[in-house]
């Protein structure tokens, strides 16, 4: 005992020698290779270990709750795609449910199942993209792009439905733009094919690996105490071992008939999450197979009843002629980006409610109904229009719950929009993950963080 | 979980060798997934030769048929940026004399809002995609297919400005009909008249 020196006799002598230790502050970002996003840590390091960090937000802020006080509620609709840009479907459905819940409708069953559908494919890409970018940052570079690779399919999906890849605008108060394609089951089949094969060869390549499992496990660590107090949700709470998802315990849509199981973590660690994302994309899958086999069968484009089908520019001639029982019985085959407007298939993708919903092409010029309908959503001046008040409404997002506040004061554009936006709780818990930690540490936590700027500082 | 979670304790010979067994094998298996891609076909396309097809939705440059277009500015209203513009005017007939139905690609997002309230169904939007100009002037994009009018729109506005001047013509010869006759029946209108004035 007598050999080993204390503690304070060696600081003592390193004192005497002159070689003082001091702290030093390392300027992260907001520029970095490493961060993806554009977000400023401000690390004081000893040695390699991290003492304090201060995270620096607000480096992508737009404005966009001050712009959605600006628009009708259906032109928001742009710019909630760029909330979350990796998985812009979710708050398309997020902030179009807020909205009806304030004016109290209701859509028809076959629109919540397509909000279903598309919400889960963006889910996959979400997931794809976080656990693709963390690999890469580790050095896994390959993994990333065969991520890459199948969510190029899902996205391919998406395009198919929506007729844009990233920019969707899918959504409308009331509905969505146009039903799924006709034969959509057989490219999500074979989509889903391709993106099993990526997951479980990125499953062998990453989660036995031992560089990748070294630098993922016991790092980052936070508590499920912690986080709930941080108010963290989605797949990041979920690995601390606390079970909670806006899907199984707040239902929204069809959530509630679906069989689905939510994984849940032990450690709340890196590779916990790691973990998480892995099953839930599986999971994610699971349900879009489901929702596309119990959807109810909805007409699409041919009128069932007299199976005629006539082109727009015709009908909108014989409307101008005068001639409405030449069309009366058909249904118009509108443009080729116009796949929404026939009569016979838009009453299973969007409401009646005529206060919010465009009527049919057929019904704004072949009765008077129709038309007044037509100019008193489109006319200044008029518009959707909900009663005064307000609601506030989560969806569950890829990161965890996203929440839409709207206050109406009966106008045609919103009083008030706020997102909750899942990153942002995580973001402010990352110092309390950070500190302690080695340096290198700090890419595989900020990487299973999936910090997306547009949805952080909106 | 079964993955392979890091061995705590010191660093023995029997760990040092599962360290070296696992690295080799976990390289092994990456090696063998990663040999199978040089093989098969690459699912890349080299753009600008070969272009990937679009989804038949797909929203690309806009299209406007300006033959069915009523100038009801629906579109200029619905799009959250303004970015179109449009000017007209007027003339007897229904016809409209075409100054402006512009498009500004710096702006325009592709959102499609402007293409759902569109009364008649007139603009649509395609699948071209590459906008590709050397100044951002040349962005500004006219969708129309003719400026000003049609050469059969002079005829419709002659036809329309004959029949309203035919019209004129006979209400001024209806008016001065009835003037006619009411002079004719003047005496008791008169005689009426003054019989209310006296009363």
């Amino acid at each position: 005992m007598e050999t080993t020196p204390k503690p304070e006799t060696m600081t003592a002598e390193v004192h005497a020698s002159g070689l003082e230790t001091r702290d030093m502050l390392l300027n992260i970002g907001p520029a970095h290779p490493a961060m993806h996003g554009i977000i400023r840590i401000v690390a004081k390091l000893d040695g390699e270990q991290i003492e304090e960090a201060d995270v620096e937000i607000g480096y992508l802020h737009r404005g966009f709750e001050k712009m959605a006080e600006q628009v009708d509620y259906n032109g928001v609709m742009p710019y909630t795609d760029r909330l979350n840009y990796v998985s812009p479907l979710i708050n398309n459905v997020g902030y179009c449910m807020a909205v009806e819940k304030m004016l109290g409708i209701t859509v028809p069953e076959r629109c919540q199942y397509v909000r279903v559908i598309v919400s889960e494919i963006s889910r996959i890409t979400d997931h794809l993209t976080c656990v693709g970018a963390t690999a890469m940052e580790l050095g896994a570079f390959t993994v990333f792009l065969y991520m890459i690779k199948a969510r190029e399919f899902l996205w391919e999906l998406v395009e198919k439905v929506t007729g844009a890849r990233l920019t969707v605008s899918y959504c409308r108060v009331g509905g969505v733009k146009g039903d799924l394609p006709d034969d959509f089951a057989e490219p999500c089949k074979k989509a889903f094919a391709e993106t099993r094969k990526v997951l479980e060869e990125s499953d062998q390549l990453l989660t036995r690996n031992r560089i990748f499992t070294d630098r993922m496990a016991g790092t980052g660590v936070i508590s499920a105490e912690d986080a709930i107090s941080y108010g963290i949700t989605g797949p990041f709470l979920r690995a601390t071992g606390a079970d909670f998802d806006v899907r199984k315990d707040s239902p929204y849509a069809v959530y509630d008939r679906l069989d689905f199981d939510v994984p849940v973590g032990t450690t709340g660690d890196n590779m916990d999450r790691y973990l998480v994302r892995m099953e839930e994309m599986q999971q994610s899958m699971k349900i879009v197979e489901q929702a596309l086999r119990d959807m109810p069968p909805g007409p699409v484009l041919v009128n069932p009843e007299t199976g005629r089908e006539i082109p727009a520019a015709e009908m909108v001639d014989l409307a101008k002629m005068g001639d409405i029982n030449a069309f009366s019985g058909g249904c118009a085959v509108a443009g080729p980006t116009l796949e929404g407007s026939g009569r016979a298939h838009q009453p299973s993708i969007a409401t009646d409610e005529k206060r919010v919903f465009l009527p049919a092409k057929e019904d704004a010029y072949g009765n008077i109904e129709g038309l007044m309908n037509q100019f008193k959503l489109v006319m200044f001046g008029h518009g959707i229009r909900p009663p005064n008040g307000e609601v506030y409404f989560p969806v569950e997002g890829a990161n965890g719950e996203l929440g839409f506040y709207v206050v109406s004061d009966g106008a045609a554009h919103a009083y008030r929009v706020r997102v909750r936006p899942p990153c942002f709780a995580i973001m402010s818990a990352l110092e309390h993950m950070l500190t302690g930690d080695m340096i290198a540490d700090m890419i595989p936590t900020f990487g299973s963080v999936n910090m997306i700027g547009g949805e952080l500082d909106r | 979980m079964n993955f392979t979670s890091t061995p705590t304790g010191p660093l023995g010979l029997s760990r040092w060798l599962r360290n070296i067994v696992d690295t080799v094998r976990t390289t092994v298996i990456g090696m063998s997934i990663t040999i199978k891609y040089f093989f098969t076909k690459p699912v890349t396309y080299e753009y600008p030769e070969q272009r990937m097809p679009v989804a038949p939705r797909y929203r690309g440059l806009h299209y406007l048929e300006q033959d069915i277009c009523i100038a009801c500015r629906v579109c200029e209203k619905a799009c959250p940026i303004d970015c179109i513009e449009i000017r007209f005017e007027r003339h007897p007939g229904n016809v409209n004399e075409w100054f402006e139905f512009s498009l500004d690609y710096n702006k325009c997002m592709h959102c499609e809002l402007c293409c759902y309230p569109c009364p008649v169904d007139c603009i649509h939007m395609g699948r071209e995609y590459s906008l590709v100009k050397y100044d951002r002037s040349e962005l500004i994009v006219d969708l129309m297919a003719w400026d000003g009018m049609r050469d059969k729109d002079h005829v419709t506005i002659q036809a329309a400005i004959d029949k309203k001047k035919k019209k004129a013509e006979e209400a001024a010869a209806k008016k001065a009909a009835q003037a006619a006759k009411a002079a004719a029946d003047e005496p008791s209108a008169e005689d009426e008249n003054e019989g209310e004035d006296e009363e």
